[in-house]
């Protein structure tokens, strides 16, 4: 009988190494960017030669300025709102489509249509219908004698809530079949309970639905804030950030230091600060999500 | 002793690689300098492939033949992917041998030694032949970097029929900024249609350029300053100048259709083509959009007008050739350049959508259309260009954006105009 041949390495190192390999990757394809973008960020950068020499933090100067403090605003604004009406969208049309209605399974397959669409193409097509003078909306709105005159969308004064709620129409679906796999998980028993015990609908939802989808909704919620923050296409086709920077959203500006304006350094510069307050803020909903469950 | 003489192999090998290696390369070189041997050029025009390959081809075709030792390999790219394409072949060295491209980006490249001065080293003839004001708009610091190929002044582009609907003569299109005011003013009201078509979507070169135009008209000469590297307007001598001119672009919103700032220039050259609004300061690319209408003389092209200087001045943007440091072939590279550039191909390539560069060429063209065109050239000014150009537009772009909205004064707009690119000026 052969002899039993004895391991190479210790057991308590078997399960680093089978990490191993997606440690590698991960240094791979976020290490080396992250460092990159804090090179970068640190120093004398453009776009043609990378890093070119130290200069004292002086691309952090621009996070200083009255026109980045508009950028964050213009960006809360945007992430609040959209990731606000994505969730209560996605909720409104996943309770619907979670009741025994005829026709269900084709409208659950409707839903996912804009989720599907890419994003520039959305853009587009958003732009033409809500063109002031070729767009179907103002033409039907007119058309009804609901408007006198063509409304502009996409004026000073409207045009972030415009882009909000094309943002809400591309991200509910999302929500919408995350929601609807959560909700299947709820017991039936305890839904009939409540209804024995005389509970109104809201009561139904307050009190036996939303506890037992919050976890679901809490993440699908974090990956939809993190999907938001790094929307660009959609508001660049649209608006390119305008008119007068009403829509100049940090990944616009970001897009705009680093390309229009060859200032690599700056763009790294908010891109680190952005992917800082990210981070700090998914570790934190995340954190409080396993206090919650333990 | 197996595993050395393994170990042996493999330093053979790889000295015999890099031996090949070098002697590619050095093949290569003595190419280069003293284009002995084949010699493959690549080339890129910014643009629509499917367009400008018809125009390209048989140029590259003829090169070919007149020069057997050189092969030209047209490359396609476009403008939507210029940027990101261009940043990446430059940081890699592979940008192509003769590329056109915008002079902010080349200008931005060559201080950066990416791109060759080609001072002296173009024929006389060629230099001789391009229109002044455009062979400047391809220079920076005094050097040429660029050799203009294409290029676009601003135009006053009108309705004939709408004219003469409002008991305006077409023949006489408006000279001056009030007499276009007014204008405007009896064709909306004589037939509801808007008299101007404005625009100010895109926040940048585009509404930069009308603003840099109507200043040269209104001060008589050009916006910008090569000396200094800045723009006229942003001396505090110039601010009843600046503002007059910001003012009369905000008295057109007032003409023009309703929430310009959902426009680009595509939208208005269609509202002009389909009769939606009388007038359009446009580039000479707007002749594409209303190529039948020009022909049977229902839209015309006059000079924009003028401003308080009484002269009709627009500023001038170019395209143009440039070749890239890397290039292994610089001289071949020249001799396809200066190819590209003689009468009849700047010809052909004109009629991608550019104003006469040659004064050869513009010999060539006959009719009212081309003269105006030919004049606003010849009275024109080079548009201000240096590497942080796009930074300067970017900051007037979204202040007349703010202007034309409404929610800016001239004299605010002019304020934020010259702190935004103090800004930049103090970075260089």
């Amino acid at each position: 009988m052969d002899a039993v041949r004895r391991p190479r390495f210790s057991p308590r190192l078997a399960p680093y190494l089978f990490i191993l390999p997606t440690v590698v990757l991960f240094v791979v394809v976020l290490g080396v960017p992250l460092i990159n973008l804090v090179v970068y960020a640190v120093g004398d950068s453009n776009i043609y030669q990378g890093f070119t020499g130290w200069n004292s933090f002086e691309n952090f100067r621009y996070l200083a300025t009255s026109r980045f403090a508009k950028t964050i605003g213009v960006t809360l604004v945007w992430l609040v709102g959209g990731v606000a009406g994505i969730v209560v969208t996605g909720m409104i049309v996943a309770l619907a489509l979670n009741r025994p209605i005829p026709g269900r399974g084709l409208f659950r397959a409707l839903v996912i249509i804009p989720w599907v669409v890419p994003h520039a193409f959305a853009a587009a097509m958003w732009s033409w219908v809500i063109h002031p003078q070729f767009g179907m909306l103002n033409e039907v709105l007119l058309r009804l004698g609901l408007i006198a005159a063509p409304i502009s969308f996409l004026s000073a004064n409207t045009a972030l809530a415009t882009v909000i709620v094309v943002r809400i129409w591309q991200g509910a679906p999302f929500m919408i079949i995350t929601l609807i796999a959560a909700l299947q998980t709820v017991p039936s028993e305890i839904e009939e309970a409540a209804d024995l015990d005389g509970a109104n609908a809201w009561q139904k939802f307050r009190y036996v639905t939303l506890p037992h989808i919050l976890p679901v909704l809490m993440v699908s919620t974090l990956i939809i804030s993190a999907w938001t923050l790094q929307i660009f296409d959609t508001v660049y086709i649209m608006t390119n950030g305008g008119p007068s920077r009403a829509t100049q959203i940090v990944a616009l500006d970001i897009y705009s230091k680093v390309f229009v304006e060859s200032d690599l350094g700056s763009g790294a510069a908010i891109a680190l600060v952005t992917l800082a307050v990210v981070a700090i803020i998914g570790w934190w909903a995340l954190r409080q999500q396993e206090e919650r469950a333990a | 002793m197996n595993r050395i003489t393994r170990r042996r192999a493999a330093m053979l090998i790889a000295t015999a690689a890099t031996a090949t290696l070098v002697s590619v390369g050095a093949a290569g070189a003595q190419s280069a300098s003293g284009e002995a041997g084949p010699v493959t050029l690549t080339f890129m025009r910014t643009g629509t492939p499917s367009i400008l390959h018809p125009i390209f081809d048989p140029i590259i075709a003829e090169f070919e033949k007149q020069n057997p030792d050189i092969t030209v390999d047209m490359q396609d790219l476009g403008w939507a992917d210029a940027a990101t394409s261009l940043s990446v072949m430059a940081a890699s060295k592979t940008l192509p041998d003769v590329m056109y491209h915008l002079p902010g980006t080349v200008f931005d490249m060559a201080q950066k030694g990416l791109v060759l001065d080609l001072t002296g080293k173009l024929s006389a003839q060629l230099t001789s032949d391009i229109y002044p004001a455009l062979l400047k708009a391809g220079q920076y610091d005094g050097k040429q970097y660029l050799v203009p190929s294409g290029a676009s002044t601003l135009l006053l582009w009108y309705n004939a029929k709408l004219f003469e609907a409002a008991g305006l003569d077409p023949d006489a299109p408006p000279a001056t900024w009030d007499e276009m005011l007014a204008a405007a003013n009896k064709i909306h009201a004589a037939t509801g249609v808007p008299g101007l078509g404005l625009y100010s979507k895109p926040a940048g070169g585009e509404t930069s350029f009308v603003f840099e135009s109507l200043f040269a008209s209104q001060i008589g000469g050009s916006a910008w300053d090569s000396s200094k590297n800045a723009y006229v307007y942003d001396d505090p001598a110039q601010a009843d100048n600046a503002t007059a001119t910001l003012k009369f672009m905000q008295d057109m919103v007032a003409e023009a259709q309703p929430s310009v700032v959902e426009y680009g220039r595509f939208d208005t050259r269609t509202l002009l083509r389909d009769g939606k609004v009388a007038m359009v300061m446009d580039s000479v690319n707007m002749a594409v959009q209303i190529k039948d209408q020009l022909a049977d003389g229902t839209m015309r092209v006059a000079r924009i007008p003028a401003g308080a200087s009484g002269a009709s001045v627009s500023a001038i943007n170019v395209g143009g050739w440039y070749i890239p440091t890397n290039s292994q072939h610089p001289e071949a590279a020249i001799r396809f350049l200066e190819f590209l550039m003689t009468t009849q191909n700047q010809i052909a390539h004109t009629s991608y959508g550019s104003v006469p560069i040659l004064k050869s060429e513009a010999a060539t063209y006959t009719g009212d259309y081309w003269k105006t065109i030919t004049d606003s050239v010849t009275d024109g000014v080079a548009e201000g260009v240096a590497p942080d150009t796009p930074a300067l537009w970017a900051v007037t772009g979204e202040q007349l954006q703010a202007l034309l909205t409404g929610d800016q004064s001239p004299a605010d707009t002019l304020g934020n105009i010259r702190a935004g690119h103090d800004e930049v000026y103090d970075k260089r």
